[in-house]
């Protein structure tokens, strides 16, 4: 990448996401194919940096049943959570331009999950993920 | 002159989609079933040497059905589910590609050569399907 795309690309990033992030990703399972015991910890994302802090734009989830599921974090060791209950089985795909958490992001030794709270069935498909933006910290 | 001529094209395509990329809708044809499992309903030759993103896709459906689409970033094989519990129209898009962080690309020798969209199920006879792939293509 030229250098002016670098400087394009962090601007872009900044007039999306508000936040000053250095770095998106969508982080995504494989398929999932039940049975699967309950409460079921999905997913996981943290920084794997010391010097990193994390922010979650979006998150991906499709099973092929109904079921509710947590999106469960910490900030600086305290925890957060919000539900999700889509209602049916289906997939959502929702992202926003401001973080999820934007008030408590991930620090370095934080984590984020993503919970199925009911028993995931045999032979049902499973896939969620996470949009996540990661800003590197300045000293 | 067109006016776009005047502006830097380049830039306005940084800022819409982060990347200097032209994004293409990969489309064909409606596939009416009947159609055996795991049914390509839309895709994609890749070529050496790009990265692909895929900055949306669309679905419809006239029978319940799974979708997924199917990808190779740098040799591991990637999907992304889409459920459909009922028949319906899904457009997808954004500015952040559903594969960001793992590009579709390709190498010399590598199985899977195309981004496609599939049917898991089996298309019922007489059942209208329709998909469509949203792609940017930059430099590796």
């Amino acid at each position: 990448m030229k250098i002016s795309e670098i400087s394009s690309r962090k601007q872009f990033l900044m007039e999306n996401f508000g936040e000053e992030i250095d770095y998106i990703e969508w982080y995504v399972t494989p398929p999932l194919l039940g049975p699967y015991p309950h409460p079921y910890y999905i997913f996981e994302v943290h920084p794997v940096y010391e010097d990193l802090e994390c922010f979650i734009y979006g998150y991906f989830i499709t099973s092929t049943e109904e079921n509710e599921y947590l999106l469960y974090w910490y900030s600086n060791g305290e925890p957060y959570m919000i539900y999700i209950t889509p209602g049916s089985e289906g997939t959502i795909l929702q992202t926003t331009n401001v973080a999820i958490n934007k008030s408590a992001p991930l620090y370095y030794g934080d984590n984020a999950y993503i919970v199925a709270l009911n028993p995931i069935g045999d032979s049902q498909l499973y896939q969620v993920g996470l949009l996540v933006g990661t800003y590197k910290i300045v000293k | 002159m067109r006016f776009g001529s005047l502006m830097n094209e380049p830039a306005a395509r940084m800022l819409r989609y982060g990347r200097d990329t032209q994004l293409g809708w990969e489309s064909k044809e409606d596939t009416t079933g009947p159609f055996a499992a795991n049914y390509e309903l839309v895709g994609l030759d890749l070529e050496p040497n790009y990265n692909y993103y895929i900055y949306g896709y669309r679905i419809t459906s006239g029978e319940p059905n799974i979708f997924y689409i199917r990808w190779l970033s740098d040799g591991d094989v990637k999907y992304h589910l889409v459920d459909f519990p009922s028949d319906g129209t899904v457009v997808y898009t954004d500015n952040i590609p559903i594969n960001e962080g793992e590009p579709a690309n390709v190498r010399y020798g590598s199985s899977i050569v195309r981004i496609g969209l599939f049917a898991l199920g089996a298309g019922g006879a007489g059942v209208k399907y329709g998909a469509g792939l949203l792609i940017g293509r930059v430099d590796q």
